[in-house]
């Protein structure tokens, strides 16, 4: 639903990691705490899902489809996602 | 749990049809009851405002409908999320309506799937249909009925759109056809699961792909069956799955759903990009950024502090109490019964000291009712516009030193409106110890708005610094206890993950309807116990159990904290409820009898005192009577023990 994919750049990043505004493809989700794992799945927070991060602190606040998703920290490190590269155009539907 | 989930249970009254809302947090299935059945369930901006089942009659009387709480997945993680799936599984409904956001389509279908696989005749309701227009988005509403082999309905319910065709689809619905193609080795596990799952209301394989994803919860309720077959079955299917894919049997179900939900949304929704922002979606942001969130808070609490503890607790309170009660119906009815009942007792009973009408009454209607009043109505509109969610985001941090996190924050803001309604909302903390603490907490220092209100009163007499002070010690109670009770607890914390609604523009009806129904309510809930307190201290007055027992609390009311004798009574009718002590102090302070010190000290007590009765009585429902005995009695001692700590500062620093 989101327009095309992005592949080649950056490589895996911790979502925490990413900047206030920076947008990428979530790549994997760490399945060591099920519990945590699926929460996120069912926010849309699963590999191939596009996201954006909307600030930083004191949490982590971050848009999935039109979800806004406050996390802390330790929860976003267990997403990684590969950013898109900098200065490229954002996608349909995406906001500036 | 599950133990009636067989097929023919009595599940509902005289052969009515049975339909069950079922959606995420915050998608409007209370709006949608309301509209199907004409009663109002409470509705808010933020996940969690549904934590228990609410029924009601379809106008037309044919079926009775259930609002279900809130849900992520039919996994559950939460107690309410628990109360929505036995729904599906023990009420065994009729027909499964789910509400959606149509903006956020890809969760729709990720619950979409596994409700639609219980077999259960399916509608769904794509809500919120005017937010979606708005952000651009289109849907193919025909193609995705097609899909899952169900009807699709577009509605804007809070404003009446789509509904009519909502109630036709309802009459028509059939088990939706929507079959996601799992791999072969998913299949037949499920196949080899659902042979012993016969006796169940809904689809075996539906109940078994269940199973296979991993829901402990079902496993205990096999267990709890002693159904050893399916048991051994289930293990035997999962290790099938995972020699011939190389993967969990869970896993591999999830993989497949997602595929086909990324695959079906992308088929049916093309949205246009927007560019700019909007000027709610700025004032979302800004109000959960420290810079700038932090001035807005204050500037939030200062409105509510000038709308509720000047206009309501002053003005609204003045005018009732020395006008209405005092000049009118008072002296009139003093009259009244003087001259028309001879019989002492009788007239004092109603009309004398610790009167029904002139001490009951009085505070219920005329010092109560106002504050309560403004303070809900303040508190719909922070609830409505989405701004509560946005304070968990700043307040993660302070809650996870007292061992919660920042989800905290919605039982303890609605605590300040009422603390019975926020010990049940403790059901969206995830683990029984974010539970416990946080009902602690309710009890021990979060005041309810009626106390609130007339401690404001009673405090800004002595001086404006002297709510700094209390407010500044029950805080710091409230953190010390939080602190120690987060160290002592066993168990751990939960992650912090919430959804943040958008910012919405309160809708003037609901706002109104939902502070009527709270003040009602209240009235009674509140004005009934007024009166039976009135009645006790009435009856304790004339048998002299007052004064013994008034003599018997000396060492603590005198001793420890130093007060006149004269607020015993205040403190005894705290246990029935805390603001009707509170009323009893800000008397006692009207009349001369407190000095500001006094009051400092009162006020710090009574707040951390216990909150009252209907609180104490939801306490025993939701935590069991062991939790809640013993916060009880935690509280009682730890209020006397800070006012007396309280008395001991001030007299050190010579306030």
């Amino acid at each position: 639903m989101r327009g095309q994919h992005r592949h080649g750049h950056g490589g895996g990043r911790r979502l925490h990691q990413l900047q206030v505004g920076q947008e990428g493809q979530v790549l994997a989700v760490d399945r060591t705490r099920p519990g945590r794992y699926q929460r996120l799945a069912a926010y849309g927070l699963f590999p191939g899902a596009r996201v954006r991060v909307e600030q930083r602190f004191p949490v982590l606040v971050v848009e999935v489809g039109h979800t806004h998703l406050a996390m802390e920290p330790e929860v976003a490190a267990d997403v990684t996602v590969e950013a898109d590269a900098p200065g490229a155009a954002g996608n349909p539907g995406t906001r500036t | 749990m599950l133990h009636c989930a067989k097929r023919g249970h009595a599940k509902r009254t005289g052969g009515r049809r049975l339909y069950a809302l079922v959606g995420n947090p915050n998608v409007g299935k209370s709006v949608i009851f309301a509209r199907l059945t004409g009663r109002y369930a409470t509705v808010s901006n933020y996940p969690g405002t549904t934590v228990e089942l609410t029924r009601g009659m379809t106008r037309d009387g044919a079926a009775e409908v259930l609002d279900t709480p809130g849900v992520n997945g039919l996994l559950p993680v939460s107690d309410d999320e628990r109360v929505t799936r036995n729904v599906l599984l023990e009420h065994a409904p009729d027909l499964v309506v789910q509400v959606a956001d149509t903006k956020n389509l890809v969760r729709t279908l990720l619950l979409t799937v596994p409700l639609a696989e219980l077999g259960l005749p399916f509608v769904l309701a794509l809500n919120m249909a005017d937010e979606a227009a708005a952000a651009g988005m289109r849907v193919d509403h025909a193609k995705l009925a097609d899909l899952i082999g169900a009807p699709v309905v577009s509605t804007t319910a809070v404003r009446g759109r789509g509904l009519v065709d909502l109630e036709r689809a309802l009459a028509s619905a059939v088990p939706p056809t929507l079959a996601v193609d799992y791999p072969q080795a998913v299949e037949e596990a499920a196949a080899a699961v659902a042979a012993h799952l016969a006796d169940v209301s809904v689809s075996p394989r539906g109940l078994a792909l269940m199973l296979l994803a991993g829901d402990s919860d079902l496993v205990n309720w096999l267990q709890n069956q002693s159904n050893k077959a399916a048991l051994a079955a289930l293990d035997t299917a999962n290790q099938m799955v995972r020699r011939q894919l190389g993967t969990s049997a869970a896993a591999a179900i999830a993989a497949t759903r997602r595929r086909w939900v990324l695959q079906t949304a992308e088929g049916i929704c093309s949205a246009s990009p927007r560019i700019s922002r909007n000027i709610l979606e700025t004032i979302g942001h800004v109000t959960m950024r420290p810079l700038t969130g932090i001035p807005i808070f204050i500037g939030v609490l200062w409105l509510v502090y000038l709308f509720v503890g000047v206009f309501g607790a002053g003005t609204l309170v003045d005018y009732l109490e020395t006008v209405i009660f005092g000049q009118f119906i008072n002296p009139w009815a003093e009259g009244l019964v003087r001259r028309h009942i001879p019989i002492p007792l009788i007239q004092d009973l109603i009309v004398g000291d610790y009167g029904i009408l002139t001490m009951g009454i009085t505070y219920a209607i005329a010092i109560v009712l106002p504050i309560v009043g403004t303070f809900f109505l303040i508190f719909g509109v922070l609830e409505d516009s989405g701004y509560i969610p946005r304070l968990a985001v700043m307040g993660n941090r302070i809650f996870r030193v007292i061992g919660l996190n920042g989800k905290a924050v919605l039982p303890m803001v609605l605590g300040l409106g009422c603390g019975t309604m926020a010990t049940l909302t403790t059901r969206i903390l995830e683990t029984r110890r974010e539970r416990i603490i946080a009902t602690l907490l309710l009890a021990l220092g979060i005041p309810c708005s009626a106390q609130l209100g007339v401690i404001f009163g009673l405090v800004s007499a002595a001086s404006p610094g002297a709510l700094l002070l209390v407010y500044g010690a029950v805080a710091l109670h409230l953190l010390l206890v939080g602190y120690l009770a987060g160290k002592l607890m066993p168990g751990e914390g939960s992650d912090f993950v919430l959804e943040i609604p958008p910012i919405r523009l309160p809708q003037p009806i609901n706002l109104l309807r939902k502070t009527y129904l709270r003040v009602e309510w209240f009235l009674m809930e509140a004005v009934p116990l007024f009166v039976i307190g009135t009645l006790i201290v009435f009856a304790m007055d004339r048998t002299g159990l007052l004064a013994a027992l008034t003599r018997a609390l000396e060492p603590v009311v005198i001793g420890l904290l130093g007060l006149p004798k004269e607020a015993t009574v205040a403190f005894l009718l705290g246990f029935l409820r805390r603001d009707y002590g509170a009323v009893g102090l800000y008397e006692l302070a009207k009349e001369g009898l407190l000095s500001p010190s006094q009051i400092v000290v009162a006020a710090t007590t009574i707040t951390l005192f216990v909150p009252c009765i209907a609180a104490f009585l939801v306490m025993i429902k939701e935590r069991g009577h062991k939790v809640a005995l013993a916060t009880f009695g935690f509280v009682i001692v730890y209020a006397v023990l800070a006012g007396s700590a309280m008395r001991w500062v001030l007299t050190a620093v010579g306030y």
